[in-house]
């Protein structure tokens, strides 16, 4: 192609791009959202063809653009360039403008535009020459995907659209004749572009007369028929001529068939009224045509008014009305458009009955059917039912305003979700709690006139429970607020007012005891052990009656009846964010209320005799029945109050370790007693050599903690404490640095050293330790938010500000913590006034605030669509879940539920970490500083509000009424400013690195750069992509392609390997710590703005420099990772050190050599690390029975052996080939035939879906001669063999189902599978590491040889002999001269 | 011309060969500046005046971190100054 056609092309290209571009940008995105509103409402139309036109006008603009710019010639050109477009074309235009992506849409537009000014005789000629003979080449056959019938290739699509352009009808209609009609090729295309009505009727003729020559069995018939009829550009009356076909294809559903063509293909009001009366439908008949058929809603409401069609049909049957689209349903309920009365009430009877979400809204956001439903009392009930029973998720009116219209109607329950806290104005809910006509209800207490369906046990005294309600709301309406009806119980007015006011002010406690009340009455009311595993609809129930959270449901199997302490643990969970001083007291009265309920009910004693139950349920069950409670000492309440809090029931993993309680001396007793259980349990471990256990006991001593929550709690809290200096919390902090280095410790010895010289936490020190934890990144955030001190004051008219607001410029470096008021729902704005609203709207029932922490080199946030507010005053208990990514919090108003994991980070690493498009912050509503909530503050205050530069002129007004109505300032935001200063230190940062000729010095300037270029990057995720562009990635590239040139270039001058490892590993460590961020953060790399630097490219050729083998050795990688895994107490390690590796590498090579030709070295890793876990599994589960370890290990080793292909199944083929591999074996008697089956079974196995003893593992058993006395045996072996493997998913997978473990140690080797992972993962490296060291070698060695040849060769060399001798004769003479008189040493000197 | 060949000469360069170009700049300018303090210590001897030719790029020069320009340059310094300090041995010799 020559350079002038090039650039044409390129210049059409790109025109095409940049305007599709625009009209996507511009137009065509803010219609589709306009479009998904219209849909979500039920109407739909006409935007789509809006949508359409402008596609239209945008093709004719690129018809008239290459008009004028090109010859006619060059058109033909062009033309034929296009035509013989192909993958390698593809590819480079792909390239060339990457940012644009180049589809097949876009290409066609051109096509259109060119086509549009050549001959049709020059279109098709070029089109037969270049493409469609490519087509032939490929052959159409080919192009069918065979499963579906459909054509599959892209470049038929292609050659249809071509076709489409061609104008030569009757070019056109040969072409269809001759490849497609003829080839039968037609039922998938008869609504594409190419067809106009006569060719598709002629083609779907010849496609029909082609179907039964061959003997078609109808489907494609069915397809043709189909389609024609659905067909909206083919008139009827052409579409009737096909009757006969039917009658011939569908003899025996001839007439359904044909009604239900008939009725989908009617898009008129004359068609469909014209075959309602002539062909006398039946009622059924004439119901499915209503039903089926695509008229304007007009139309159709024109049949329904229609006294014919009315009198055809029987009025409930008009709820086929129901089943039309939207637009036409809400128009015939909502405006009254039927004429008939009793019609439409039926109507209305019916939609009630049947209403989906959708239309409850519409119902209830339309005051004319509001009015209808509020005016029959019928309508009423079902319609309140079915709105309490919906999923909505936005309701269109105040919980109030459903009170007002339907309180007459309301059933208790729907009162009282009503009256939960907050969920209505409190004067509103005192008003009628004080109304006895509501009162009843509204608490589900029996009256007989009232509330007749009531409990008759609940409230003895409704007078009673009405003065505390008034008493409480005369005391804090922030307490009545939050207070909860449902805890108005007899059983709870046993205690006194304070402790209904003090659990008032937790919603969630009060839930708990709600809840715990109606599990006993439950409980009491069943009566009997229920079957958890085989009752899972009951379990659910139980569950969701508990509020249990989503990880107890995924992954714990509750024990029936133990609800009592994790409801009193979730009460606690609130509480403990409070005031950790004044809870341990409150604690202990838990723990009573707990017993005094217990010993007063006696339903839990045939439970908790049985097995697991924990010592606390024990004590309740053996001492308390009958025990007055009073003779219990404070001291022994302080026990039970230890023990009660890990009395975790729904954990089958409950490494706490107590012991029994059978009396009330055995309180006193009760620590020397467990320490002493510990003291022995530590023994054991020590001698059993299982250092997880050890250090569980450890825990369990030292910080009564378990290793399960431990864990846990660093995962949480311990990611960042290392950044954390806050002597507040120290204690607090330096416990969480000796949990992580305890969990750490892989060596018994140190442990029992540890063991030995450590002093145990106190209950109460623990306590406030372990609850401070949030608190301390809580505080540190506080401190660290820029304050106005920071900011500088500006001039109000410099930024066009009204000087009722003071504002502040955001200074070169700030950290704010700030929360879009509109981001996942609309703050209601109560009165015009913002404050009004933060404080009294309904939002402030819901805990959490959901914040961003942005920076001067990270912006981004959630999407500003109102106000942002900003806050650099908290207390430091308000950061109640925190982690740099979005956590997906949902606020239940009783507590705030995070999507992901909580992981709480400092400040500055929060921004370092956050790799999405915003972190999260959960920050909760309630002001918690006593000293503010004295004044009568409720809520936090935002501090300011943010104004970027940026921001609309509407937004930027909402910010000023925002800071009017709070007083508070406003912090303006440059927005170019702060991205442009940003770029200006990172540039000067690059310079400063070029300039640096220090390698170390310029890997750390190097890690800096890196790491705000992509905080930077990724705050901008969002932004203009301008914005974006001030930090490209190329100048990092550049920069690091220059740092390793420069490492690479030192090297080979100097040949000192080891500093060029030591460089390498340095720099390998940023790279792939900015990379491991995308995993931490659930982000994917992928940026618009260049490409991002991929760390494994830039490793490899590091790491190539020194041996460019590396990463093409095709040998086990098992012995060199056993070398890097140092001789410890780690399961892994005792693993690795005692199996016999070379055995185990040479027998995986032996059975699998055709395995790694066809799957590569992974093929083999795989079935290394599985049998490495395998090992460990069966040491566990089979630790004296070395022979069933050896047939375990023989499985995993074969158990990959017969896999062929990329299948998923294909362990049947495993267990046929071990068997000829193991031939040799089997004839010279080193295993049986009884050997090899269980081996062959253990393979099979792993392709069963489910442990149970059924038809298929039976089969498998007797396949392979089994009996059943070894069932267990080999079972055991393959579900040894099936847990590595599951452990081994890994490999594909961040985290694993622990509920598909059949072993109970496979829990325990989730970290060791990791850790096996993570050494193969990095196995190139240790490759790299052994050879720098090799090769530093070696060039020690080369030295020593040129030292030694250099003093060979200097022993025989003329001239260092000579010089010797010169030296000689100098010393010699030098001698003399000293023993001459001066006169002759002149002499010497001459000579 | 007759030229010889020495089986340790030859294992010795290629031994040298092996090293690195710092360190064989490094041996190059310790064998000149060796052969430059036998011809200096010779001419002392016979002479209590007697010099070395310097320059600029002898001086400046560090074999440590250099460039190859840097190398060159000072090698062909130090090649003239041994030059000048065997002219003033030659000329004792001959003048003797």
């Amino acid at each position: 192609m020559d350079s002038e056609l090039t650039l044409l092309m390129d210049d059409i290209l790109q025109h095409t791009f940049e305007e599709l571009k625009k009209l996507r940008d511009d137009k065509v995105d803010k219609l589709n959202s306009s479009i998904r509103e219209e849909q979500e409402l039920g109407k739909k139309g006409l935007l789509q063809e809006e949508k359409k036109q402008l596609f239209n006008n945008f093709l004719q603009q690129v018809t008239d653009y290459i008009k004028n710019k090109l010859t006619e010639q060059q058109m033909k050109d062009i033309f034929t360039v296009f035509l013989a477009w192909n993958d390698e074309l593809e590819n480079l235009y792909s390239a060339k403008y990457r940012s644009y992506s180049i589809e097949h849409d876009t290409l066609y537009y051109v096509l259109q535009g060119l086509s549009s000014a050549i001959e049709d005789k020059d279109f098709l000629s070029a089109a037969s020459e270049n493409y469609f003979k490519r087509i032939d080449d490929v052959g159409l056959d080919e192009m069918v995907d065979v499963e579906t019938g459909y054509f599959s290739s892209m470049n038929f699509y292609k050659s249809l659209l071509l076709l489409s352009l061609c104008k030569d009808t009757n070019l056109k209609n040969d072409y269809i004749e001759k490849r497609l009609i003829s080839k039968g090729f037609v039922p998938q295309f008869v609504n594409s572009p190419v067809f106009n009505d006569t060719i598709l009727l002629e083609a779907v003729k010849k496609g029909l007369a082609s179907c039964k020559e061959k003997k078609d069995n109808g489907n494609t018939a069915f397809l043709l028929l189909k389609e024609l009829l659905e067909n909206k550009n083919i008139p009827f009356h052409s579409k009737e001529t096909f009757m006969d076909f039917f009658a011939e294809y569908f003899p025996e559903n001839y007439d359904f068939w044909k009604l239900d063509f008939f009725s989908a293909s009617i898009n008129d009001y004359d068609s469909a009224m014209k075959l309602i009366l002539e062909k006398n439908l039946d009622k059924k008949s004439l119901e499915s045509v209503l039903c089926r058929c695509k008229i304007k809603a007009e139309d159709l409401i024109k049949l329904y008014n229609d006294e014919r069609i009315i009198s055809r049909l029987p009025q409930n049957s008009l709820s086929v009305i129901l089943n039309t689209d939207g637009e036409t349903k809400y128009q015939i309920l909502f405006h009254s458009l039927l004429t008939n009365h009793a019609i439409e009430k039926n109507l209305m009877h019916e939609a009630i009955r049947e209403a989906d979400d959708d239309l409850i809204y519409s119902m209830l956001s339309h005051a004319d059917s509001l009015n209808y439903i509020l005016q029959d009392q019928v309508f009423r009930n079902e319609f309140i039912e079915k709105y309490f029973n919906s999923s909505m998720n936005h309701k269109p009116l105040t919980n109030a305003k459903i009170w007002e219209l339907f309180k007459d109607v309301l059933t208790p329950r729907q009162m009282s979700s009503l009256f939960l806290p907050g969920q209505m104005p409190y004067d509103v809910q005192l008003q009628y709690y004080l109304d006895e006509k509501y009162c009843y209800r509204i608490l589900d207490v029996y009256h007989p006139e009232y509330n007749p369906s009531g409990d008759q046990n609940k409230i003895s005294d409704i007078k009673k429970a009405q003065s505390l309600i008034y008493r409480l709301y005369n005391d804090n309406h922030f307490l009545f607020k939050s207070f909860n009806p449902g805890i108005m119980t007899d059983e709870l007015f046993q205690f006194d007012y304070k402790f209904i006011a003090l659990i008032s002010k937790y919603p969630e406690v009060q839930q708990s005891i709600i809840e715990k009340l109606k599990i006993d009455k439950y409980i009491s009311q069943v009566g009997v052990r229920m079957d958890w595993e085989n009752d899972p609809v009951e379990y659910q129930k139980v569950l969701r009656m508990f509020n249990l959270d989503e990880d107890h449901v995924a992954t714990c199997k509750p024990i029936d009846g133990r609800i009592c302490g994790k409801v009193l643990m979730n009460m606690l969970k609130v509480i403990d964010g409070i005031d950790p001083e004044c809870v341990i007291p409150y604690v202990s009265d838990l723990a009573k209320i707990t017993v005094m309920e217990h010993t007063s009910n006696n339903i839990f004693n045939d439970i908790f005799l049985k097995d697991g139950a924990t010592s606390f349920e024990k004590f309740v069950v053996n001492v308390c029945q009958g025990l007055d409670v009073s003779t219990i000492t404070p001291n022994q309440w302080r026990t039970l109050t230890k023990i009660f809090l890990h009395d975790i029931p729904f954990s089958d993993k409950n490494y706490y370790i107590s012991v029994d309680i059978h009396s009330l001396q055995d309180i006193d007793t009760y620590d020397e007693r467990r320490r002493q259980k510990l003291d022995d349990l530590f023994n054991q471990a020590l001698h059993n050599r299982e250092v997880n256990q050890a250090i569980n006991i450890f825990l369990n001593k030292y910080y009564d903690i378990d290793i399960d929550t431990a864990r846990k709690m660093i995962e949480t809290y311990g990611m960042d404490i290392d950044s954390i200096k806050e002597d507040k919390y120290q204690k607090s902090i330096d416990f969480i640095k000796q949990l992580k280095r305890v969990l750490s410790i892989k060596s018994l010895q140190e442990l029992q050293q540890l063991y030995q010289s450590e002093t145990e936490l106190s209950f109460e020190d623990g306590f406030l330790i372990k609850n401070a934890f949030p608190k301390i990144f809580g505080h540190t955030l506080s401190n660290q938010l820029t304050s106005f001190s920071a900011m500088k004051p500006v001039d109000n008219g410099q930024f066009n500000f009204p000087s009722s607001v003071k504002v502040y410029e955001a200074p070169d470096d700030f950290i704010f913590l700030v929360h879009s008021t509109d981001a996942y729902g609309k703050l209601e704005i109560i009165d015009g006034d913002y404050k009004k609203s933060w404080n009294e709207s309904d939002r402030t029932n819901n805990h959490g605030i959901c914040c961003s922490l942005i920076a001067n080199d990270y912006l981004g946030m959630a999407e500003i669509k109102d106000v942002l507010l900003g806050f650099n005053d908290i207390s430091d208990s308000s950061l109640v879940m925190s982690a740099p990514y979005d956590l997906y919090t949902q606020n239940n108003q009783i507590n705030i539920q995070a999507g992901r994991k909580v992981k709480f980070f400092s400040p500055r690493n929060i921004i370092n970490y956050t790799r999405y498009a915003h972190n999260e912050q959960s920050i909760e509503r309630r002001e918690l500083r006593n000293e503010l909530v004295d004044k009568g503050i409720v809520n936090l205050q935002p501090s300011y509000v943010i104004v970027f530069s940026d921001m609309s002129a509407s937004l930027r007004q909402k910010a000023i009424k925002c800071a009017e109505d709070f007083g508070i300032p406003i912090v303006y935001i440059d927005r170019q400013k702060v991205v442009q200063n940003e770029a200006n230190r990172i540039d000067a940062m690059i310079r400063e690195c070029y300039a640096t000729a220090d390698i170390s010095r310029k890997i750390e300037l190097f890690s800096d750069i890196y790491l705000k270029h992509e905080n930077n990057r990724c705050g901008l995720l969002n932004s203009d992509e301008s914005l974006q562009s001030a930090f490209n990635t190329s100048k990092i590239e550049n920069l690091l392609n220059d740092i390793i040139n420069q490492m690479v270039a030192e090297k080979n001058k100097t040949h000192d390997y080891q500093r060029y490892g030591d460089s390498v590993l340095k720099l390998v460590e940023v790279l792939q710590r900015e990379e491991s961020k995308f995993i931490t953060s659930y982000e994917t790399k992928k940026r618009t703005v260049e490409n991002d630097i991929t760390a494994s490219t830039y490793i490899r050729k590091m790491y190539e420099e020194i041996d460019e083998q590396i990463y093409r050795e095709n040998r086990s990688k098992l012995a060199t990772v056993t070398a890097t895994v140092p001789l410890d107490d780690s399961l892994l390690s005792q693993e690795l050190h005692t199996a016999n590796i070379s055995a185990i590498v040479s027998e995986i090579h032996k059975f699998n050599s055709q395995l790694t030709f066809s799957f590569g070295s992974e093929a083999l890793d795989h079935i290394e690390r599985t049998t490495v876990l395998a090992g460990i599994i069966g040491k566990k589960e089979m630790p004296n029975d070395a022979h069933a370890q050896c047939l375990l290990r023989l499985s995993a080793e074969l158990r990959d052996c017969g896999k062929k292909s990329n299948l998923p199944r294909y362990a049947s083929e495993s267990a046929s080939d071990a068997e000829q591999i193991l031939g040799d074996e089997l004839k010279v008697g080193n295993i049986s035939q009884d050997d090899l089956h269980i081996i062959q079974f253990a393979i099979e196995y792993q392709d069963l879906d489910s442990y149970r003893f059924d038809d298929r593992l039976q089969a498998l058993f007797q396949k392979y001669g089994i009996d059943a006395d070894h069932f267990k045996y080999a079972e055991k072996i393959a579900q040894c063999l099936k847990d590595a493997n599951e452990l081994e998913c890994l490999r594909m997978t961040q985290s694993l189902n622990e509920q598909r473990f059949v072993t109970e140690v496979s829990h325990e080797l989730i970290p060791v599978a990791r850790e096996l992972l993570e050494r193969y993962k990095s196995y190139a490296q240790i490759r790299f590491i052994d050879r720098v060291k090799e090769r530093s070698r070696e060039q020690a060695e080369h030295r020593e040889l040129f030292r030694q040849s250099e003093l060979k060769y200097k022993m025989k060399s003329g001239f260092e002999r000579m010089v010797a001798r010169l030296k000689d004769i100098v010393v010699h003479r030098t001698a003399e001269s000293k023993n001459v008189p001066e006169g002759d040493n002149n002499e010497i000197r001459r000579r | 011309m007759k030229f010889v060949e020495d089986n340790d000469f030859n294992e010795m360069i290629e031994n040298f060969k092996k090293l690195s170009v710092v360190e064989k700049k490094q041996l190059t300018i310790k064998e000149i500046k060796n052969l430059l303090a036998v011809l200096y210590a010779l001419n002392s001897q016979n002479d209590s005046d007697s010099k070395i030719l310097f320059n600029r790029e002898i001086f400046s020069f560090n074999e440590e971190d250099c460039s190859e320009e840097d190398f060159v340059e000072a090698t062909y310094a130090y090649i003239y100054s041994i030059k000048e300090s065997l002219a003033d041995l030659l000329t004792t010799f001959v003048d003797s």
